[in-house]
């Protein structure tokens, strides 16, 4: 049986083999590998770049105290950046299937229209939802716009949903019965943590802390972009969007402030973005 | 004759790129071939995910023509225009004539090889398609990169290259159980790829997959799947999968839904009841395997219903309603609960206005208190198109009458522009009330429409407005309800953006905005329409009346003599409108023509609101055409500019009366003389 770690290893393998940088997990929150800076900004500029990584995705108004059997307020991509997009990327994709044991010609896989969009990052593209045998598995997108700038080249990045392909690989319903190790369940490793968080992320949390850190995190990110250091001030634009999910979680951004909560965001990604490219040029070849 | 061959292999076209590539493909063929010199016999178009193909069959061999003499500069043109012009005949300048004070250029007859001209077609013919969206990639832009291309004129294969790919004879099948392919001609295409699991043709895979469906069993459709499900598979295979008898304990529209939302699945029935199986169409795998998979899936969805169901039961309508005050309707314009209190206001006016029954004006009311409490119930924020018969399901629970769960279902229809309306009185009462109260409220919060940005969704709203008022005789009195409706926003405290007495008639000229494209299909001009808006009439149902009417008297004498008679009256009346007095005074009048036209008129005034108070105005423009002789003779016989400013003042007025009665049943200037 393929295990939740044998598949990721397998995945990283046939990635790395592809002459992806293989990274690690951001040190920060982030709802989506997308949010990772080595998505958002290295798709930004002409330099190519390939990379894969596996990401925590931390999303507090997805959490169901671990009674639901895949929704989660902590879930796993794995995230593929392909910078420029290759020709027969589809195929590619088809073959890190087969890499974790599913044939392709065995199963009904059908790209179906997707259109993603970040209004908080400025970010948007064209794809694809894959389907396989009725079930979303992958999110395939052609970026065409990051941080509100025109990219060119254009990047593809392809977002594995690790637990529900891990669940249909055992055949299992719950994630909870889903062999993390040979030994070890997804439920042993995580069902507390679901648990803890959930009650946390819509009982607890602290929203006039919250609203206090998006305001300084907001107001450090303007401070680090002055400094001209746009790495550092996408750290803040990060905190600045966790806090934010956690005050959504909490239900405590009116519907009429959530426009304004996501402007602030979306002014702060496109100066970093600038920021980031222009620092770029300037070391084009260092 | 040759038959031109023309395959556009792409990545997974989204179904909406298909069905425009479908629908532009034949016109743009056609018209390049043409423009081209060589008009086609036939075409035909195959569109799938990975491919649109376009077929033009008896192309000519060559394009001849014949020679002829081209005028071009006069002789003593600067020499860059000489060139200029030998170049465009393809000829070297000193081959150029000089005649009569020109050049002449003498265009020999010619032939050319369709092979030489079809290049530029397939150009022309690519990037002639429009996409509602489009992507970059490294070739260009299109809907989803490009990837092969093939053209064949005859068995030839044509060099041409775009989209960043070159025509070749290689096309590929199905994407997991095809491979590559050689493209023989047109005649052999489809055959072609059929060798590699490819059915190209729409049509034909509408009618395999039907044929499938029919095979499953008695199957619905009620979402409208099959349209996009032709366009989602290029090697169609219906399969059958099952599921556990007890979701079919749930209302039979929540496992339909969870069926047909988002999978794209069939529901099977027998005698009209669901039946634990469905149907769907796989683009491929082995059967056995895709089976279980769907079937995995789907109870995945049927498990998320069934637990929103009964947490939703567990709830309670009661509790969901004191939720409402947390959730809000648009920006500024309060909550939900908010909302439903407008709401209920506005139906109530309404059902007095339309004389409904008590029974039915109960159900109206208790329905407005309950029709929003569904939007915080959990079914609805997995299903959102449940909504409306979440509401109901969750009021027959509660012991609602039935009459007020029906209204509830109801009141969002029609969900689209032609839509099913409300089966019941009672249920489309509370969607104009609802809707009007939305059109109000935003317009008076400055939230209205701007160009093709429309993020509440007022136009389908005012066109739902519309479509009910129509379809059931209902007069409205908008501009009352919808001064209800702001009158008590700013009573629940919330602040308008904008004055009333604006709003208000702006919100009720965009509902009316929406007869229009109803009357333009009856047949009514655009010129009857614009005569009738500027009668004043405010209600959907009159100015469809009065649309109809205009309509129908077009072309008739009488309506032309009226026109001009009333453009008489109406332009020396604009003319003079600072001199004229404040009421005519009929002591004042000096000739017998003066008091005709007054006697006229006081007969016409009670007959046209007469007549119009029944919408009968085919019988208002008799009224009014009636007018056409007293006026006529009245500016044969009075000089209406005396120089007796009070006679002038008299004269003014009357004719101004006269232009404002008869434009009660439409500003006849806006007609075609």
């Amino acid at each position: 049986m393929t295990t939740f770690q044998s598949m990721i290893a397998q995945l990283q393998s046939y990635w790395e083999a592809r002459g992806c940088t293989i990274m690690q997990p951001y040190h920060t929150e982030v709802g989506a590998g997308t949010s990772n800076p080595a998505t958002l900004l290295r798709v930004l500029g002409p330099r190519p770049w390939r990379t894969a990584y596996v990401e925590p995705s931390i999303r507090p108004d997805d959490g169901r105290y671990g009674e639901n059997p895949y929704r989660f307020q902590q879930f796993y991509q794995y995230q593929v950046i392909l910078k420029p997009a290759p020709d027969d990327v589809l195929d590619v994709y088809l073959g890190s299937l087969a890499a974790i044991g599913i044939d392709p010609a065995e199963h009904d896989i059908r790209f179906v229209e997707d259109n993603w969009e970040s209004p908080s990052l400025g970010a948007w593209g064209l794809g694809w939802e894959v389907w396989m045998d009725g079930m979303e598995i992958t999110q395939f997108t052609y970026f065409q716009q990051a941080g509100g700038i025109e990219l060119d080249p254009v990047s593809v990045e392809l977002t594995y949903g690790l637990e529900r392909i891990g669940m249909h690989l055992q055949k299992v319903r719950r994630a909870h019965d889903m062999r993390w190790s040979p030994d070890v369940t997804w439920a042993h490793v995580y069902l507390d943590n679901e648990r803890q968080f959930s009650t946390y992320n819509y009982e607890l949390a602290d929203t006039a802390m919250l609203a206090r850190h998006f305001d300084d995190h907001e107001a450090e990110a303007v401070r680090c972009l002055e400094r001209g250091l746009p790495l550092v001030a996408y750290d803040q634009v990060l905190k600045c969007s966790h806090a934010f999910n956690l005050l959504d979680s909490r239900r405590a951004i009116a519907v009429t402030d959530r426009q304004a909560y996501i402007l602030r965001m979306r002014r702060l990604s496109q100066a970093v973005s600038k920021a980031y490219l222009a620092a770029q040029a300037e070391t084009v070849d260092a | 004759m040759p038959d031109l061959l023309i395959e556009i292999g792409c990545e997974e076209l989204p179904a909406s790129a298909c069905c425009d590539a479908e629908q532009q493909l034949p016109g743009l063929l056609i018209g390049a071939l043409a423009g081209a010199g060589l008009p086609a016999e036939a075409v035909r178009i195959h569109v799938a995910p990975r491919r649109l193909t376009a077929i033009a069959e008896g192309v000519p061999d060559e394009r001849i023509s014949e020679g002829s003499e081209q005028r071009g500069p006069r002789a003593d043109a600067p020499e860059q225009a000489r060139a200029g012009f030998a170049r465009k005949h393809g000829l070297p300048a000193e081959q150029l004539v000089e005649r009569d004070g020109f050049v002449w250029a003498m265009v020999a007859p010619a032939t050319v090889p369709a092979a030489e001209l079809v290049g530029a077609v397939v150009t022309e013919v690519a990037s002639g398609l429009q996409f509602a969206k489009t992507m970059r990639w490294d070739g260009g832009r299109f809907s989803r990169p490009v990837r092969w291309l093939v053209v064949k004129l005859g068995d030839q294969l044509v060099d041409v290259a775009l989209l960043g790919v070159t025509a070749g004879e290689e096309s590929h099948g199905h994407r997991t159980a095809g491979g590559a392919v050689r493209i023989g001609s047109a005649a052999t295409y489809l055959e072609d790829v059929r060798g590699v699991r490819v059915v190209a043709d729409a049509a034909e895979r509408r009618e395999l997959i039907e044929r499938g469906l029919n095979q499953a069993g008695e199957w619905i459709d009620p979402m409208g799947a099959l349209d996009e499900v032709v366009y989602l598979v290029e090697w169609p295979q219906v399969l059958v999968g099952g599921f556990d008898q007890r979701y079919l304990e749930l209302p039979q529209r929540i496992p339909i839904t969870a069926m047909q939302s988002h999978q794209r699945y069939f529901p099977l029935v027998r005698d009209g009841r669901l039946e634990p199986r469905f149907a769907f169409v796989a683009n491929g795998g082995d059967p056995a395997v895709v089976v279980r998979g769907n079937e995995e899936v789907l109870v995945g969805r049927l498990q998320d219903a069934a637990f929103a169901f009964e947490k939703d039961l567990a709830r309670g309508l009661q509790q969901m309603l004191t939720e409402l005050a947390r959730v809000s309707f648009l920006e500024g314009g309060g909550s939900l609960a908010d909302k439903s209190e407008r709401v209920h206001e506005v139906a109530g006016q309404l059902c007095e206005r339309v004389e409904s029954e008590p029974g039915t004006r109960d159900a109206v009311l208790r329905a407005a208190e309950l029709c929003k409490a569904d939007i915080v119930s959990t079914l609805v924020a997995e299903f959102s198109d449940l909504q409306g018969y979440a509401g109901s399901v969750y009021a027959r629970h509660a012991g609602e009458p039935e009459a007020v769960c029906d209204a509830i279902e109801e009141h969002h229809r029609p969900v689209e522009a032609g839509g099913e309306l409300p089966a019941g009185e009672a249920g489309a009462l509370l969607s104009i009330a609802d809707k009007a109260d939305t059109v109000a409220v935003a317009f008076a919060l400055g939230a209205q429409p701007t160009g093709s940005r429309d993020p509440y969704g007022l136009r389908r709203a005012a066109a739902g407005i519309v479509a009910i008022a129509l379809s059931r005789g209902f007069e409205l009195g908008l501009g009352e309800l919808m001064a209800a409706s702001v009158h008590r926003l700013v009573a629940q405290g919330h602040d308008l953006k904008r004055k009333p007495l604006e709003s208000v008639p702006d919100a009720v000229d965009f509902v009316l905005d929406r007869v229009e494209p109803l009357m333009l299909e009856e047949g009514v001009s655009v010129e009857e329409i614009r005569a009738a808006r500027g009668s004043g009439v405010s209600g959907p149902l009159p100015l469809a009346a009065l649309c109809r009417a205009l309509r129908d008297a077009r072309g008739g004498e009488r309506l032309a003599a009226l026109r001009d008679a009333y453009g008489r009256c109406s332009r020396i009346a604009a003319k003079g409108a600072e001199e004229a007095a404040t009421a005519v005074d009929t002591s004042r009048f000096e000739m017998d023509e003066e008091r005709g036209l007054c006697a006229a008129l006081t007969v016409a005034d009670i007959e046209i609101a007469d007549a119009a108070a029944r919408r009968d105005f085919a019988s208002a423009l008799e009224a009014a055409a009636a007018m056409v002789a007293p006026i006529n003779a009245y500016f044969e016989a009075v000089m209406v500019m005396a120089d007796d400013p009070v006679i002038r003042g008299n004269r003014l007025k009357l004719l101004a009366d006269v232009a404002s009665t008869l434009r009660l049943v439409g500003d006849f200037e806006q007609l075609p003389g």
